[in-house]
């Protein structure tokens, strides 16, 4: 007797084999007669071990309980199989350790695991990619024929931000009520693919909100969800790593053939290079199994009832204090009810709607702001079906009685429903709910709130005020979003309701577990980690009540001043734990207002109603009936650049109306503010300068490329020039868009900011043009005022030619690549030596290089100047016009790329004719920063900074600062920034893959709050 | 936390000393050194103590005062240093927080300013931030900083040196702990001597020399199990996270539980790249005869004569050991990443993971914070490295204090080694070996049918007399 069985126990499911010799095939034949928990398969012909019999689990999800899932399976299999006749058990994945120090046996390691499966079943593949529950895999095998060794050449697991793929699918599928056995199907069905970002799944998860809203179906939504996380496997996982075929896709995501087929698509592999092999989920249990019956020196296992006991028993963790209600103070206790009018009178009404994208709020007040209706209902992903649906139950329930004068839309999908409803006012939401919580202050005669914060489904807002007036706010950066749905889905995950029950469990833990405060995505981990380590639910679930908090006090209000009257509102309000959370972590009372999962709605009702008093014109209002509106969509793609970006087309009674992705220039909707800039676009106009400087190509000349990209932004003058005047043509590379920026991400190795992988794909580019040379300088440092401080660029600006040349598919080339170094700090007479260098090595003369530097440095000279000068007259201008103005500040290759900042600057002066003023226009060497920071070594920050200290003596100048995710010295630089400005400062962080929806909201609340929006009173879609 | 049970206070800071009756908290770096500075500011007379070790409150506190975008180190830094302030007692009219600083171009040299706003932001402006640097003469330090420049660079090798050995002799060891028990006396040992000894410098050299001795022979008493199968990992990387054990969850032992031997690279390797840094720049703006470089030269030639006096009793154990010089370093990365263009530990990493490979290590990890730029670069890079150098394993481990399954990543980078060892074609021990590494310049010279394109364009050509290399920098 000797069966060798291998548990692999996942985040979310547990598999086990059960390896026999001969003589057990009847037991294990037995077993698998009388328990329908497993089933047997076959080993290969060849491979020496045909004879022998295979027993596996079925699919089993554990439910975050990995000890009593194992327990009660063991408990099955020796409840037919003799606990005597099981030689040895091994456990593998990353619930395995716990189980291990349980039973006193030992852990295979989950990729030795997947090898050895495969090594025995497919000894044919080279490459395999697997996707479980929470994490992804890639191995690259090159096993000899001999020999133990698995032959593991390479590998890579999801990387700390990537987790999730397989659970991530589920919750996406649940979210639209589909199964996760439906999403294979429904995907293979889609006629295209909505585009979702698969890079991180918060991103994600906001990407198919937006889809949703813009009228995606949803089969191409999961169509597009299935292609992101193809694409998220090849760039974050394989990342250009060599996929050898035959490939095998193993893990339980392997079922969804929606996923495979858009796997093999990404790769381009052939269907007979791409196997699912029959055991695609058994694998690691498998190799455990086999590891295991290959042991000589086998360790005992104790009995498996030691599982049972160990589940009883509670396990040390960190914990925090206990949850209490002391210093909540929940107002919806207090309301009392308003007369509905009486049947046959009809009343002034006005209806205020919030477009979330969890949940979908309708209210009703009458012309005092009282609320006559409230409806809170779940988006599903279905925005216009749950409006509609909305509001017939207002019209059933109080249609006869109302007289609608006005309506406002705010939320995310606040511009479709809001042309579908006839909105007379749309607003983002932050004014929304500023307006909403100063009106419930005014009802129950407190004093008014001076701090808001507002915890909703995806987006988590904070408001500061004073007197009423915004002057400081907060919204959530991408990575900390869904806070109120991380909450849902981790309840749904432990298996409890979040209405009610979640809130109850925290409130009687004793112990709350201390869980991470990071982005969502982490602790999600965090939370199986520590079910997985045995912590109790109450304690978890009050831990994550405090984690939520955390996150939110320390990624959105991070050094902001919380104020005394604080509201905690959006719909994670409705629970009590987090309001006690935040209660006990800032030491001050917490209000929760009544009606809290509505206050944006209400703040909608109440400004449509502002809006229609100045208005004198009935309400563009279009009746309850949204079905008995005459609107069709169609789907097209927007062909006005290489972008093809997927649009939609909604004709509302004839009228026509876009909905599209990153740009929609050319379907743009009418300005939604009043206001014209008073000064010239700048940006345009640099742009014309930098165009100025190329000369046309001259006959045979060689071609000198530069790619536009980083140092572009800043040095083309000075560069172009440079090799012009030597006699080069000069190339430089389109504007970046989609394909740029796709192929710049599939080059990069690691992982740098989005620019450097932008400049990887104009690098590309360039390489197809053939040109003769790339110019890639070396630049080390900026020229800037007499200081001690240096003037550094980056590490990744100063190393970006060096790590461009060893790109594997750039690699071939590097002797096209000139990369002069260049300390331009050092001065003129240094660079004129450090370039004569550099022209010695092209055969080109001393004296011919230094005339070129010359005219090149003349070139940026007069760039400059004219910069400079252009932003004096603005200035100039704006100082006695008193008109407010709006500083852009970041690095040049952020406010000037268009394709990496989605076009924001351009569309704040054409939407909100704001006056855009690029920090590049300012004289900055004169502010003197050291207050501020005194070891600025960055030039970037010095200048930055600098701009914020200029913007201080400007009251009507305000800042918009563009950075992107991961950009090293901005995640200092920005901390700095309100100490040098003197104000609070808009900072937008970009990195390519978010479309621009997220970032209007964020400007037009910007706007809002500084006043810009102001005249007239709000912004229309008029 | 505290070695130190007594605080001895020699009176040699003068009433003007900024540190003059304040007390000195540093925040722990490495295991070993940070220990060994407090004791060198105690022998010049400033009352001084490490933080406490660091734990989850570290992080908790850490990130209310960060938005979680900064590095890592950052986080652990400043939470330490936030958790030393909310101790019971503590007198913040009367504290200093150590912090090391730079001049760029990679983030650290913002830790000092970002505590500086921190501190002003929690009501504490009133702390002294002592932040020495050259640029200002180490003006933080008052009239202790030559005699501390000299000291710190002691302590620095003394504390690198046992921690070496430590690494050396662990993982062979047959009584579980008996490393780390020597390393620890050693170190105690060494913090006592170095706080207590003669006044005379070399006197007081002479007296460490002696605790290394008897550092050396604690180690050589472990019974150890030699075992030559054993893979031999070369550890790179970010400074404070590759020797912040709380930082890098402990790493080096985990990797040694899975039967491995690890080489890590310390801290006076980045004190010898900095000197050889500033020598660089003065030669680039033409003062090789200066003062400056004077000084600089000076100063090398002492670190290197304490050096050796330090190292002198190890001769034998750390035959076939050799820490590379860094001259040999910036030398083997030149072709990847060269010091005349790039700035930063990049520098070192890429250089030492060439030597290993050389060396005939069986792998190579690199160790950076989440989301570190120089950490990126380097990953960037080693790919080709790995090319170049027969395929030795090269891998990046990032850190940002969540939890990951290192243990499972260990467990199976090191098969990768293991695979490696068997077919690596640099074997270990072999005394010196030059590779001459691909070259890469900043512009290759051109072909035939260029140099006539160029002609025709009208560009005057070189003769190849007048063709230099551009590796041999710019001269006066």
């Amino acid at each position: 007797m000797s069966i060798n069985v291998g548990l692999d126990i996942g985040a979310v499911s547990l598999k086990m084999a059960a390896v026999g010799n001969p003589a057990d095939e009847i037991v294990l034949h037995a077993l698998v007669e009388k328990s329908g928990a497993f089933f047997s398969a076959l080993f290969p012909k060849a491979g020496g071990l045909a004879d022998r019999p295979l027993i596996l689990s079925r699919y089993q999800r554990i439910q975050g309980t990995p000890v009593e899932a194992a327990y009660l399976l063991l408990k099955e299999f020796i409840a037919h199989v003799p606990e005597q006749a099981i030689e040895g058990i091994r456990v593998t994945g990353s619930g395995g350790r716990l189980i291990a120090r349980i039973l006193g046996i030992s852990v295979e390691n989950e990729f030795r695991a997947v090898a050895k499966g495969l090594r025995t079943l497919c000894p044919e593949v080279r490459t395999v990619f697997e996707m479980g529950g929470e994490s992804s895999k890639y191995l690259r095998l090159e096993p000899k024929d001999t020999g133990k060794r698995l032959g593991i050449v390479d590998y890579q697991s999801s990387a700390e931000c990537a987790a999730g793929t397989g659970s991530f699918i589920d919750q996406q599928a649940s979210r639209l009520l589909y199964s996760i056995e439906e999403v294979g199907p429904a995907a293979c069905r889609a006629s295209c693919a909505a585009r979702i970002a698969g890079r991180c799944s918060v991103f994600a998860k906001s990407d198919m909100i937006h889809a949703q809203q813009k009228g995606y179906k949803t089969d191409q939504i999961l169509r597009g969800l299935c292609d992101a996380v193809a694409r998220n496997f090849k760039s974050s996982i394989v990342r250009g790593r060599p996929v050898i075929p035959p490939v095998a896709f193993i893990g339980a995501v392997a079922l969804n053939q929606g996923v495979c087929n858009a796997l093999r698509e990404a790769f381009k592999l052939k269907e007979e290079d791409f196997l699912i092999p029959e055991l695609f989920n058994w694998m690691g249990a498998l190799g455990a199994a086999l590891f295991e019956a290959e042991e000589r020196r086998k360790r005992p296992f104790k009995s498996i009832h030691l599982l049972e006991e160990e589940k009883a028993t509670g396990r040390e963790f960190a914990c925090g204090h206990p949850l209490s209600m002391a210093n909540v103070l929940l107002l919806r206790n207090q309301v009392k009810q308003v007369d509905l009018p009486s049947p046959g009178q009809r009343i002034e009404a006005y209806l205020g709607i919030d477009v979330g994208s969890v949940s979908t709020n309708l209210v009703v007040t009458d012309a005092e702001g009282n609320l006559l209706k409230e409806i809170y209902l779940y988006t599903e992903g279905r925005p216009i079906e749950v409006v509609s649906r909305g509001l017939k139950t207002i019209e059933a329930e109080l249609g006869s009685s109302l007289d609608i004068h006005g309506v406002g839309t705010t939320g995310s999908g606040r511009e479709l429903i809001g042309e579908l409803v006839g909105a007379d006012t749309v607003n983002d939401e932050i004014t929304a709910h500023k307006t909403g919580a100063m009106h419930v202050c005014q009802q129950n005669r407190i004093e008014p709130v001076d701090t808001i914060f507002e915890i909703g489904g995806q987006d988590s807002k904070f408001i500061s005020l004073e007197k009423g007036v915004v002057v400081d706010f907060a919204m959530n950066e991408a990575c900390a979003a869904g806070t109120g749905s991380f909450l849902e889905e981790q309840a749904e995950k432990l298996g409890i309701s979040i209405k009610g029950q979640f809130a109850q469990l925290a409130l009687s833990s004793a112990r709350p577990a201390q869980l991470g405060e990071r982005c969502t995505v982490f602790m999600e981990r965090d939370v199986t980690a520590l079910r997985l380590r045995g912590a109790g639910l109450a304690d978890l679930v009050a831990g994550l009540a405090y984690s939520v908090a955390l996150n939110y006090l320390n990624r959105v209000v991070r050094d902001r001043k919380t104020g005394n009257v604080i509201f905690f509102q959006g719909g994670t309000a409705y629970n009590d734990a987090v309001a006690a959370a935040f209660s006990q972590i800032l030491g001050k009372r917490i209000i929760v207002p009544p009606h809290n999962g509505v206050i944006g709605a209400i703040g909608m009702a109440l400004l449509a109603r502002d809006r229609m008093r100045d208005a004198r014109r009935p309400s563009r209002f279009r009746g309850y009936d949204l079905s008995r509106l005459q609107f069709t969509s169609r789907d097209f793609v927007c062909h006005a650049c290489s972008n093809y970006c997927d649009m939609k087309e909604f004709l509302v009674e004839g009228e026509r109306s876009y909905w599209g992705d990153q740009c929609s220039d050319k379907f743009r909707k009418r300005s939604v503010s009043d206001r014209k800039p008073v000064i010239n676009d700048l940006i345009e106009y640099r742009e014309r300068l930098f165009e100025k400087v190329l000369v046309p190509p001259g006959g045979d000349r060689l071609k000198v490329g530069i790619p536009r990209a980083m140092f572009y932004y800043e040095s083309f003058p000075f560069w172009g020039t440079y090799f012009q005047e030597l006699g080069f043509d000069v190339v430089v590379s389109s504007p970046t868009d989609r394909r740029v920026a796709v192929s710049g991400e599939e080059l990069a190795i690691a992982q740098p900011c989005f620019p450097v992988q932008v400049a990887h794909g104009h690098v590309r580019e360039l390489l197809d043009q053939k040109v003769d040379y790339i110019l890639l300088p070396n630049a080390i440092n900026a020229e800037a005022p007499d200081s001690e401080i240096p003037s550094h660029f980056c590490p990744w600006n100063q190393t970006l030619p060096f790590v461009m040349r060893v790109v594997p598919q750039i690699e071939q080339a590097h002797n096209r690549f000139l990369i002069p170094t260049v300390h331009f700090r050092s001065g003129r007479k240094f660079v004129e030596k450090e370039l004569a260098a550099f022209a010695e090595r092209l055969l080109i003369s001393r004296r011919q290089s230094d005339r070129a530097l010359m005219a090149a440095y003349a070139a940026q000279d007069e760039f400059v100047g004219a910069s400079l000068a252009a932003g004096e007259k603005v200035l100039d201008g704006l100082r006695q016009s008193g008109e407010p103005g709006v500083i852009l500040v970041g690095r040049a290759y952020n406010l000037y790329d268009r394709g990496v900042n989605c076009d924001i600057p351009r569309k704040l002066r054409l939407l909100y004719g704001v006056n855009v003023i690029p920090m590049d226009f300012l004289s900055l060497d004169g502010e003197d920063i050291t207050e501020v920071n005194s070891n600025m070594y960055w030039n970037s920050g010095r200048r930055i900074l600098a701009a914020a200290h200029l913007a201080r003596r400007f009251p009507n100048l305000h800042l918009v600062y563009i950075s992107n995710f991961k950009c090293g010295p901005d995640s200092y630089i920005k901390s700095f920034l309100n100490d040098a400005a003197g104000k609070p400062s808009l900072v937008l962080q970009f990195d390519g893959h978010s479309n621009d929806a997220g970032f209007i909201t964020r400007c037009e609340a910007y706007l809002d709050s500084k006043g810009f929006l102001r005249c007239p009173s709000s912004t229309a879609v008029m | 936390m505290p070695i130190f049970h007594r605080c001895h206070v020699s009176n040699q800071v003068e009433s003007s000393n900024p540190l003059a009756g304040k007390k000195l908290y540093l925040a722990v770096m490495a295991e070993g050194s940070s220990e060994m500075l407090a004791a060198v500011f105690r022998r010049l007379g400033v009352e001084a103590y490490v933080t406490p070790r660091s734990d989850s409150r570290t992080l908790e506190l850490g990130s209310k005062v960060t938005s979680g975008d900064e590095c890592y180190p950052a986080k652990v830094v400043l939470g330490d240093l936030f958790r030393v302030i909310q101790e019971p007692g503590f007198d913040p009219a009367r504290a200093a927080f150590f912090i090391p600083t730079t001049d760029g171009p990679c983030r650290f040299g913002q830790y000092a300013p970002s505590l500086k706003k921190v501190l002003r932001q929690a009501g504490y402006p009133q702390i002294e931030i002592i932040s020495p640097t050259d640029k200002n003469g180490y003006a933080d330090l008052g009239n202790i900083a030559d005699k501390f420049m000299r000291l710190a660079w002691r302590a620095v090798v003394a504390s690198d040196t046992i921690h070496r050995l430590l690494l050396k002799t662990r993982p062979y060891e047959t009584t579980p702990g008996a490393a780390d028990h020597a390393f620890q006396e050693s170190l105690t040992d060494l913090c006592e001597t170095m706080e207590a000894g003669c006044d005379d410098p070399g006197c007081h050299l002479r007296s460490l020399v002696k605790s290394m001795t008897r550092a050396r022979d604690r180690f050589r008493a472990i019974p150890i199990c030699d075992d030559p199968d054993v893979p031999l990992i070369g550890v790179v990387g970010e400074i404070f996270c590759r020797l912040n054990t709380f930082s890098n969850e402990d790493l080096i032992r985990r990797l040694e539980s899975y039967g491995a031997q690890a080489s890590l690279s310390h801290i006076s390797e980045w004190i010898y790249y900095t000197n050889e840094e500033q020598r660089r720049r003065l030669r680039l703006v033409g003062r090789t005869f200066s003062l400056e470089m004077l000084g600089a030269n000076v100063r090398e030639h002492f670190q290197e004569a304490d050096e050796q006096a330090l190292l002198a009793p190890f001769r034998e154990d750390f035959e076939g050991h050799d820490e590379p010089r860094v001259e040999e370093i910036i030398k083997l990365a030149w072709p990847y990443l060269p010091a005349s263009g790039v700035l930063g530990e990049m520098v070192l990493s890429i250089g030492l993971a060439a030597y290993h490979a050389l060396h005939g290590a069986d792998g190579v990890i690199d160790i950076s914070p989440f989301t570190c730029m120089n950490g990126i670069v380097s990953e960037a890079i080693y790919p080709k490295v790995s090319r170049d150098y027969g395929g030795i394993p090269i891998r990046n481990f990032y850190f940002d204090g969540t939890q990951s399954d290192l243990d499972r990543d260990l467990g199976i980078y090191l098969e990768l080694a293991r695979s490696y060892r068997e077919k690596k074609p640099f074997r270990r021990h072999c005394g010196d070996r030059q590779v001459e590494p691909i070259r890469m310049e900043s512009a290759a010279r051109p072909t035939v049918s260029t140099k006539r394109r160029l002609k025709r364009a009208g560009i005057r050509l070189l003769g190849r007399s007048r063709y230099r290399s551009v590796r041999r920098g710019i001269r006066r």
